[in-house]
């Protein structure tokens, strides 16, 4: 792999016909005697010109060779399907405008995903929204970590010294898309109440002028800090550098010094200069090394490097992989950290041994989504197996099935736990971030565990310094939605809310319902998101949704009675009536989880603005949703209850906290 | 071998000539060479990817997917700005159009300041899912120009479809990268 200069066949630099014969006929016919009939000369002439127009077509290049050898490019080309970006000049302009397609962290789109819009929106086809400044600055969010303006993506180094919790991020200082990539830079005393901080790392070095990429603190155990990230070089190579704050008693850690010899990691051999990055915290081996993991790619296989070091200045590549699995394409943003079989606190990246597994995560650039997998680390052989193949990382289990990546955990030693940073992109189009002045958000940090009960998942529950942001509450119990309701939920305010819910389907209709071996996805494309109707399903909460429910976002359970009366649960959200206008994403996405006996229908949900988390059943499973609705925002924002399944009645008992902001805001008096 | 025989063979022989000629090489000479024939089928349009990218010196000559992307950004950018500048000129020449040709204004003040910068970046650096975001949005801001044209024709509708079309061509190159 690699861009490789292959050249050509030997170029003769001589432009003409090569084939020689052409003259030699045309003159045997010229000096043809006199005898022979016109039209055999006639003939002779066509032919040669019939040849030399062959010669010509035949792939005659300008360096004078017939190209006889196509020679294969440099680099692997891309072997998956064609996407068709919605709204190509080939798809226009008969179907709904919807967004022009399949971006990062912005979903793909079919033309059957762009249609919807509700009533209300006329043809939806003619016009550009017309979004106006009201409906774009209810877009930013109360209580979610983002700067003051512009392009944020990736957490990076986050970390627990001296008393503050600190965020780094990828950041464009000059415009709401990506590019110009520096480090930005805020602390919290709660992971909750973020001041901004000044920029900690500019790209100033030949190592990182063309990007400060991501990275990853460990932090030793004298209490020195030490910061593994990508550059981007002068020239595009991937390369690792360290950095370590300039003052270790300032506990703001302001300033950053960059290691007089970076990188202090290159490429090795039979790895691409583009398919090397983002360093891992460091972990300790038996031997008393430190130990790192750097995502990368053989082919269309996704691997994990390890390197082994005693003082992050020189390195040790170990033989083989961490792990790798094939057709997963380039691991972005690895992760790698141990998990308590019993639950409870978080551990120590350096933890090891009984009762402890090793969780491996995965970006996948191939299709923006976070994969993990539960396993076994063994440590001697530098290797890592995951406990079911079939479920391996990037083919297996999502951290969430919204929009969430580029995620990274730290330990927080402060309160013994372990906590996941994720960057949550926009579905909404390019131009309006550029007319909004700002892109992205960072997810609510969110403890992650073993999920003891199946011990085959992890947890995620927001910290609970979230609920330091609760203000007023109100409770509903027993509400009642029988089959094809729509019950409002009266609320003060609708745009800024934790709400925790249990829902109960009726129990004798899922006794009664018969068995149907109806095929389930929360997006087939056949599927009408919630307006679909199964007997036992969908059913959940309207959020963000207007009174005459011209705008709605579905978030809802959705129940399959199977073979020998075993009942399936899909957890879904869907935005195909999120908003009226058309440039904005409209899919339904989901997945199945897992509901014990006994267990109730559970979600917590938190709503701020244009992001809404759903957590389900505890944190199995997670939705991130960004949705931007043109009028249910403000005061006209609506919470409903909702029963779409045509046999069973819903019972829910549900509480509402309205939802202080956080006042992020820069640091006071710096 | 009559006359009247032999002179339709000729006249035979002169179409087949002719065909071949035409429907060989592109007029310019340029040929598509594998990589490029072979990255153009993955993309929604065919044949525009593989006139721009011939029609650039870089193109026959590109060792891979990555030079290839960079021809399309180019074109792209060229095709941008001379649509904006025609914007610019039909703000004062249109004026009954002022409404929707403002927003085009707006579009394409879009891609020719964030979108491509974030397009061409993206593809130098290797972290080519930026690079396809820029591509998108660029498709999507020609695309949204020409629909403010709501019940009038719009005077710019060649051009947004040329930059909306070779943006997603762009955009698949670009995917073909990761």
């Amino acid at each position: 792999m690699g861009d490789h200069n292959q050249p050509f066949l030997s170029v003769s630099g001589d432009p003409e016909c090569a084939p020689v014969h052409d003259d030699s006929v045309v003159d045997d016919a010229l000096h043809r005697p006199q005898g022979s009939s016109k039209s055999k000369l006639l003939l002779a002439v066509f032919s040669g010109i019939f040849v030399v127009c062959l010669i010509l077509a035949g792939g005659y290049d300008k360096s004078g060779v017939i190209k006889i050898h196509q020679l294969e490019g440099g680099d692997e080309m891309g072997v998956g399907p064609i996407e068709m970006p919605a709204g190509s000049a080939t798809t226009r302009p008969s179907l709904s405008r919807g967004k022009s397609a399949g971006v990062s962290e912005k979903a793909n789109l079919s033309p059957q995903q762009l249609l919807g819009g509700g009533e209300g929106s006329g043809d939806g086809l003619s016009e550009d929204f017309p979004w106006n400044n009201s409906m774009l600055s209810w877009q930013r969010t109360a209580f979610h970590f983002q700067p003051e303006k512009n392009w944020m993506n990736d957490p990076n180094g986050p970390l627990f010294y001296k008393g503050w919790y600190h965020f780094f991020y990828q950041y464009n200082p000059n415009a709401a898309v990506w590019g110009d990539i520096v480090w930005g830079h805020a602390v919290s005393r709660d992971l909750i109440h973020w001041l901004h901080l000044p920029l900690a790392m500019v790209a100033d070095q030949w190592y990182d002028v063309q990007g400060v990429w991501t990275g990853s603190a460990t932090i030793l155990p004298d209490g020195k800090v030490m910061m593994l990230y990508t550059g981007s070089t002068n020239e595009s190579v991937q390369v690792q550098n360290l950095a370590y704050p300039a003052d270790h008693d300032d506990p703001l850690l302001l300033d950053w010094v960059k290691h007089p010899g970076n990188p202090v990691l290159v490429p090795p051999p039979g790895i691409h200069h583009k398919d090397f990055r983002d360093p891992t915290t460091a972990w300790q081996t038996s031997e008393g090394k430190w130990r790192i993991t750097i995502g990368s790619k053989v082919n269309k296989t996704g691997i994990a490097l390890i390197y082994d070091t005693d003082d992050f200045v020189n390195f040790e590549l170990k033989d083989g992989f961490l792990h790798g699995v094939p057709g997963t394409g380039m691991w972005e943003c690895v992760d790698f950290y141990p998990v308590a079989v019993a639950g409870g606190d978080g551990l120590d990246t350096s933890a090891n041994g009984a009762g402890v597994r090793h969780v491996v995560k995965a970006s996948l650039d191939d299709d923006r989504h976070d994969y993990y997998a539960i396993g076994t680390y063994d440590e001697e052989a530098g290797k890592w197996y995951p406990d079911n193949p079939a479920i391996d990382v990037g083919i297996g289990i999502r951290y969430d099935y919204g929009i969430f990546y580029a995620s990274k955990t730290f330990f927080d030693q402060s309160k013994q736990r372990r906590i996941l940073w994720g960057w949550i992109g926009e579905w909404d189009s390019e131009a309006a971030d550029v007319r909004k002045g700002w892109a992205s958000l960072q997810g609510m940090p969110r403890t992650v565990v073993l999920d003891t009960k199946t011990g085959s998942n992890l947890l995620q529950w927001p910290v609970e310094e979230s609920e330091s942001l609760r203000l007023r509450s109100k409770e509903f119990k027993n509400v009642v939605a029988k089959p094809g309701a729509v019950v409002p939920i009266k609320l003060e305010a609708a745009t800024q809310l934790d709400i925790v819910a249990e829902l109960e389907l009726d129990k004798e209709a899922v006794d009664r319902v018969v068995e149907s071996d109806e095929e389930f996805k929360c997006s087939s494309s056949s599927s009408k998101g919630a307006a679909h109707r199964g007997a036992l399903g969908p059913f959940g909460l309207l959020v963000l949704s207007e009174e005459t429910l011209s705008e709605q976002t579905p978030v809802y359970f959705y129940v399959v009675k199977g073979k020998n009366a075993t009942l399936r649960t899909y957890f879904c959200a869907d935005q195909s009536r999120s908003s009226l206008a058309n440039d904005v994403n409209k899919q339904i996405y989901g997945s199945s989880v897992p509901v014990l006996k006994g267990e109730k229908f559970r979600v917590r949900m938190l709503v701020d603005h244009s992001i809404i988390e759903s957590f389900a059943q505890g944190g199995r499973s997670v939705i991130t949703s960004r949705v931007y609705p043109t009028k249910a925002i403000y005061g006209a924002a609506r919470l409903f209850l909702f029963n779409n399944a045509t046999e069973a009645g819903v019972t829910a008992s549900i509480k509402v906290w309205q939802m202080n902001s956080a006042f992020i805001r820069p640091f006071p008096n710096l | 071998m009559t006359t009247p025989k032999l002179a339709n063979l000729t006249a035979a022989f002169i179409s087949i000539s002719i065909f071949l000629f035409l429907s060989s090489s592109p007029a310019d000479g340029a040929t598509a060479t594998s990589l490029i024939t072979g990255t153009c089928k993955q993309t929604p349009d065919f044949n525009l990817c593989v006139s721009t990218l011939t029609a650039d010196p870089r193109g026959p000559k590109a060792a891979g997917v990555q030079t290839l992307a960079l021809i399309i950004i180019d074109a792209v950018k060229a095709k941008a700005t001379t649509a904006y500048a025609d914007i610019k000129r039909l703000l004062k020449t249109a004026p009954e159009l002022e409404g929707p040709l403002k927003s085009c204004a707006q579009q394409y003040n879009v891609i020719l300041t964030a979108e491509i910068p974030e397009a061409e970046e993206a593809v130098s650096g290797g972290v080519a899912k930026f690079g396809e975001d820029g591509m998108r949005g660029s498709a999507s801001d020609a695309d949204l120009c020409e629909d403010g044209f709501v019940k009038v024709k719009s005077p710019l509708t060649v051009e947004n479809k040329v930059v909306s079309g070779l943006a997603a061509v762009g955009a698949a190159v670009i995917r073909q990268l990761e």
